[in-house]
């Protein structure tokens, strides 16, 4: 006899007597075969047991400077996958010569696909970027997503002298650090 | 002569079903006969002397012998306790290549052996 256990944000509860059980997987979006550990000795003193499970999906961020697929690619801008909230996981991608950063192993499903949640975490110095968190679903095995990296805009920089109200310094060099 | 706490494990849940108890001492009199209550019972006892208590409950026993000491509970166990406890269990589900990251819905379906 079997029981089932609904999984929500993680976590799924249910009364479970000590012993040996098969754990199938029932996870839109993801390979359910990848479902690890597979068997699951539940023991008196243990209430909490962990799972993983792993998808097939790629996921394509292309970054130019007008957002189209064949605008100028910004080379070493970062993204990480988040929550909701914006909590990240996984590692930092970063994007190629072709502004491209790639998430593999993501869930897509023809229906009922899961949204993935990632977020901008820098650009490549010279381009303004969003860094909120964004969100979309996937379909089919591979999509693309374009974002624009606009470059940053001309900025005027008035230095004058501390003393003589307006008097323009004639020359130099002032240094900016973000 | 102290008084102990005695614990036995596998009376259910909130211990809604109770144990018989007999104690015996040390040369087999019978000094003590009654029911535990939520679980267990409170005695006074002789430090240092070994007893022996014998519980029934559910068609099941416990025969164990026990020595008291400077410990004040002392714990016993039907066997369904050990082997057959309704535990609720929690069960985590996390993304294999993005640590800790958890799977928003599905389902885990366990067939027992």
């Amino acid at each position: 006899m079997e029981k089932i256990v609904t999984i929500t944000n993680g976590t799924g509860t249910s009364d479970l007597i000590n012993g040996t059980y098969t754990v199938e997987a029932s996870v839109v979006g993801y390979d359910n075969t990848s479902i690890d550990p597979s068997t699951l000795t539940i023991q008196a003193g243990t209430n909490n047991y962990a799972f993983t499970i792993a998808s097939t999906g790629t996921l394509t961020l292309h970054v130019t400077e007008d957002g189209t697929s064949t605008g100028t690619p910004i080379v070493g801008a970062t993204f990480i996958r988040t929550d909701s909230t914006g909590n990240e996981y996984g590692s930092v991608i970063t994007t190629d010569s072709n502004g491209d950063a790639v998430f593999d192993n993501v869930p897509y499903a023809a229906t009922g696909a899961p949204i993935i949640y990632y977020k901008q975490t820098a650009s490549d110095g010279d381009h303004e970027f969003d860094n909120t968190v964004q969100n979309t679903t996937m379909t089919t095995e591979t999509s693309t997503i374009e974002i624009q990296n606009q470059p940053g805009a001309t900025r005027t920089i008035a230095l004058t002298d501390a003393n003589y109200t307006n008097l323009p310094i004639e020359s130099g060099t002032l240094t900016l650090t973000n | 002569m102290k008084e102990v706490k005695l614990k036995l494990y596998g009376l259910g849940i909130n211990n809604n079903y109770q144990a018989k108890v007999f104690i015996y001492d040390s040369y087999n009199n019978l000094i003590y006969e009654g029911y535990t209550y939520n679980g267990y019972l409170i005695i006074s006892l002789n430090i240092n002397q070994r007893y022996k208590l014998v519980a029934s409950s559910l068609n099941e026993y416990i025969n164990a012998y026990f020595y008291i000491n400077d410990n004040y509970e002392y714990i016993f166990f039907f066997k369904r306790s050990l082997l057959n406890t309704n535990n609720n269990i929690t069960l985590i589900l996390t993304d294999y290549y993005y640590d800790n990251l958890p799977i928003s819905k599905g389902e885990l379906i366990l067939w027992k052996r």
